[in-house]
């Protein structure tokens, strides 16, 4: 059983905070994803963890041990790194071998433990037939491995991961994201594991943390991020193509909210919109995905003409215009690739309102 | 099209054509002393070194090694016995300071670097009186020892710039992987960072085991008795004011030289990347 | 409120090891610097200014009006039967800079970019930097060699050509030794900036050099408009190292000429040893040491100032 708790984290580096109040709590055996784009504070947050920085204030526990102050080799930690770090001048079998060695005296290991925990670890990762060489003869996919098996060899509390997958091909990656989960579940190690690919983070996660500039936006499964953005911070950094969003004005009267866009106007139930005020100005956040459309008009259509046309294959995406003759409102929209669309048509489009999010124009947070 | 290929051909023959006449120019020296030193001295004043015809002989380089006045074998152990503790002791002690300054920030760092850069760019010639006085009060003039501390202490200058230049280079993320897994600092330090650097430690071996061969001017003010001359001294003591015995003279040189041209002939690759390394980055 | 104090602690000891860990590494290479380096440095200092009247700049001004042929910095006397050289060491070092730099610089940019179209280039440099690998004293009498009348390669040249007052031994004679010897240094020294350029050409990005082509320019355009900017940090490299290199000269000096004849070949860290071990006058053989560090100074400052730079760009 291991917990990681943080407790108002706070690091600068001179005057940059790169990390700002940050609290989370990773539960036992969970797969934490901490997403966001460079900079973002989430590469420092883990290496806090591992011991590689110490905060300026705030807490670490790992259970409900306190190691701020403690060294990473007294934390029962392991880290896969970016570019894997392997031990240049050793061969597969000593990188791995290499964290049992330095405990050796303090877990009481004979060589032979050593050797049957390293083959084990190598068999579970499938590169047994590698032991004897060098990480320089070994290819990205394969270093990889040994990275992997470099931190499970000691079966640590806690298994950190800083964008492990950024070196691999496109394919092997995917291979790899889900092959990792894989051997997260059997082994029921916790896990937290830093990305900027919000794909990686959504297929792998059991609960993503999403970070910018120094601070956690929001923590939830992946379908909470995805469904219920609580920041358009949040919306419009993960989804591919991202969520639209199209600046309106609400409003409101008796218990009716009426949702002002240029090119339309909708009437929303009010029930949902708690705090609002009259002529708030809101940012209406839709997915791509949840936008269906119509060649001909239909009752509640949007009237928009197509700029461009991408196709994706199976799906198409489509930059529309929903204002088309008065000032240029852009959304884009993912549809299945079933009719043929051409640049300059006019389509009537119909979100699916059950499925939008509502955000405040000023600070970004969400309405409802 | 072939009248472009005809040109480019030109091109290419007048440029070989330069660059090996240079090349060959450039060799001369050494061929000629080559010559010289396997010849007769009186044959070669007469018919000139670059005939391949007359006598061979070795009587030269037999004279120039086992005279007794000024025979450069002795001088070879006293060479030896120096440039290899000068080249271990300022490389190891170097090379901890370097990590230091490579890895961890401290109160006047800067300024004990631009020291070092200082140090670097200082003559020998700035040391001498004093260490004249100095080495004397410690029983250390005229001793190989002495020379030895004094060649160590003026190698750590750039030894450390070179380190620290190359630890600069290691990626961080292995040093923090062994933190994670478990090493202390010293472990790291020796057990990774170390057997990481093999490449800088043979381009520092190589150029500083040279220099301490090749250095004459310490050699030349801190040693006074014969016994304990280096093989520079030697042989820059065979060579008459007046009258020269090339013949002699070149099988000194080519002693001399033997043992720098068989370090660079080993470590071609070291020598090369360090000298051009410690004065450029990367 | 116990956390607080606990945490305080904890700081303190990570700062703890880490400062024995720092002091640990750096103690046995100060402690060598300290008395082997950094002492005798200011030693020579404080003796460079001790008189036999109490502390004075009398050793400088001796020194640099000091006019015996065999020792004078600036001007020696007898200056009309020996036209020059001899000049003073200090002139014969500024000399040696002034002819020895743009040479290396010039052969070894040139022989470097040449030797991109050459076959077996890697031998070329082989033989080119030997000149670096030998021993100084042996490069000084190979030089002496390459100019001996009956053995050397340069008389004979001018011999067969026909000139002969140049057909002797040139370092015998005051008008040539000086320049035998900047021009032997360049055959031991051109190896250095050959090594330099070549590295720095072989990590030339080539699409550069690819895209001005496609650009439209020529060879010649190339290698000045795009080359030569780009090698501007290997040829600081050279010039300061090839200016500390000249201003130290000493044992290609000492072992072909020993300065002379008439001190027309001397330099000044000769002038310094003469001092120190001939005239066993130590505080002016310090001055004289004092006034090449400050020289050598010139380049060093300027060197020090480019890797401080080239370190704050990385950071």
């Amino acid at each position: 059983m291991a917990r990681v708790l943080l407790e108002n984290i706070v690091k600068r580096f001179g005057r940059v905070v790169a990390v700002d109040h940050v609290n989370v709590e990773v539960r036992d055996k969970e797969f934490m994803i901490l997403l966001g784009p460079s900079g973002c504070g989430k590469t420092t947050t883990l290496r806090i963890v591992a011991g590689l920085e110490f905060p300026d204030e705030g807490r670490v526990y790992i259970d409900d041990r306190d190691v701020t102050d403690l060294e990473p080799k007294d934390r029962d930690v392991a880290m896969v790194f970016q570019n894997y770090a392997l031990y240049p001048h050793m061969t597969v079998y000593q990188n791995i071998a290499f964290p049992l060695m330095i405990r050796r005296k303090k877990l009481g290991l004979t060589k032979a433990d050593i050797k049957k925990k390293v083959l084990e670890v190598a068999k579970m990762l499938k590169i047994e037939d590698l032991l004897d060489r060098k990480p320089g003869q070994l290819s990205g996919g394969q270093q990889q491995r040994v990275a992997l098996a470099r931190t499970l060899v000691r079966r640590p509390k806690v298994w950190l991961m800083d964008e492990p997958l950024s070196n691999l091909d496109a394919l092997l990656r995917l291979e790899m994201r889900a092959e990792l989960k894989r051997l997260q579940k059997t082994l029921g190690i916790t896990t937290i594991y830093v990305t900027h690919d919000q794909a990686e983070a959504l297929s792998m996660a059991d609960r993503i943390a999403v970070m910018n500039k120094g601070r956690i936006i929001q923590v939830g499964s992946p379908d909470d991020v995805y469904l219920r953005p609580s920041h358009v911070f949040v919306g419009t950094f993960i989804g591919s193509p991202p969520m639209n969003t199209i600046k309106c004005v609400i409003a409101k009267s008796n218990n009716e909210y009426i949702l002002q866009c240029s090119g339309f106007q909708r009437k929303i139930p009010g029930g949902e919109l708690a705090g609002v005020r009259d002529q708030q100005e809101i940012l209406l956040g839709i997915r791509p995905e949840f936008i269906d459309v119509y060649k001909e008009p239909v009752p509640g259509g949007i009237k928009a003409k197509i700029l461009v046309v991408e196709p994706q294959g199976s799906e198409v995406i489509l930059n529309v215009d929903i204002n088309p003759g008065g000032e240029e409102t852009l959304l884009k929209i993912k549809t299945k690739y079933t009719a043929k669309y051409r640049t300059g048509e006019t389509i009537y489009i119909k979100p699916d309102w059950t499925k939008i999010s509502i955000f405040d124009y000023k600070t970004g947070k969400s309405l409802a | 099209m072939g009248r472009r290929r005809g040109k480019v051909f030109l091109k290419y023959l007048a440029i070989n054509i330069i660059v090996w006449t240079i090349a060959i120019l450039w060799t001369l020296p050494f061929i000629g002393v080559a010559m010289v030193s396997v010849k007769p001295f009186k044959e070669v004043v007469i018919n000139g070194w670059w005939t391949l015809t007359g006598h061979y002989t070795l009587k030269n380089f037999i004279d120039a090694w086992s005279n007794p006045i000024y025979g450069v074998g002795r001088g070879y152990t006293n060479s030896f016995i120096i440039a290899i503790p000068s080249t271990i002791i300022p490389l190891f002690i170097a090379a901890l300071a370097a990590y230091v300054f490579s890895r961890f920030s401290f109160p006047l760092k800067t300024w004990l670097f631009i020291t070092l850069l200082v140090i670097m760019s200082m003559p020998q010639q700035m040391s001498v009186v004093p260490l004249f006085f100095m080495l004397d009060r410690m029983g250390l003039y005229d001793q190989l020892s002495g020379l030895i501390l004094v060649h160590s202490a003026w190698g750590l200058a750039w030894i450390t710039f070179f380190l620290k230049n190359f630890f600069d280079t290691l990626p961080k993320e292995v040093e923090e992987a062994a933190r994670v897994d478990g090493a202390g600092d010293f472990h790291i330090f020796f057990r990774l960072v170390l057997p990481m650097s093999l490449p800088a430690i043979a381009s520092v071996s190589a150029i500083q085991f040279t220099w301490v061969w090749s250095d004459f001017f310490y050699a030349l003010v801190f040693l006074a008795s014969p016994e304990k001359y280096v093989v520079t001294l030697q042989v820059a003591n065979m060579r008459g004011q007046y009258f020269v015995d090339w013949g002699l003279l070149s099988a000194g040189a080519i002693f001399t030289m033997l043992v720098p041209l068989l370090v660079y002939a080993l470590l071609q690759k070291y020598y090369v990347r360090g000298m051009v390394g410690w004065t450029i980055k990367g | 409120m116990f956390r607080g104090l606990w945490r305080r602690s904890g700081k303190k000891r990570r700062g703890r090891s880490k400062k024995a860990i720092i002091i640990t590494f750096l103690l046995p290479e100060l402690i060598l610097l300290i008395t082997f380096v950094l002492t005798p440095i200011v030693g020579t200092f404080v003796i460079s200014f001790q008189t036999e009247n109490g502390y004075g700049p009398d050793n400088y001004y001796k020194v640099i009006t000091e006019t015996s042929p065999d020792k004078a910095l600036v001007l020696p006397k007898n200056i009309e039967s020996l036209r020059p050289p001899p000049w003073g060491a200090l002139i014969h070092n500024i000399v040696w800079v002034l002819i020895h730099l743009p040479l290396v610089v010039f052969l070894g940019l040139a022989l470097a970019y040449l030797l991109h179209e050459v076959k077996g280039s890697s031998i070329v440099k082989t033989i080119i930097f030997l000149g670096m690998v030998i021993p100084m004293i042996v490069g000084g009498l190979l030089i002496r060699f390459m100019y001996d009348g009956t053995l050397g390669v340069v008389p004979l040249l001018f011999k067969t050509l026909g000139i002969n007052s140049l057909a002797k031994t040139w370092t015998n004679y005051p008008q040539t030794a000086l320049i035998s010897l900047i021009l032997g240094s360049v055959w031991l020294w051109t190896g250095f900036s050959l090594t330099v350029y070549s590295a720095a050409f072989e990590s030339l990005p080539k699409s550069y050099i690819e895209a001005a082509k496609i650009d439209g320019a020529s060879g010649l355009q190339i290698f000045f408009k795009i080359v030569i900017p780009l090698l501007k940090h290997a040829t600081i490299v050279v010039v300061v190292m090839t200016m500390l290199w000249d201003l130290k000269i000493f044992d290609i000096v000492y072992v072909s000429t020993l300065g002379g004849p008439g001190g027309s070949s001397n330099v000044m860290a000769l002038v310094m040893y003469l001092y120190f071990a001939r005239a066993l006058d130590y505080g002016r053989s310090a001055a004289t040491a004092v006034i090449l560090a400050l020289i050598t100074l010139i380049p060093g400052a300027w060197f020090i100032k480019q890797v401080m730079k080239s370190g704050k760009e990385k950071r």
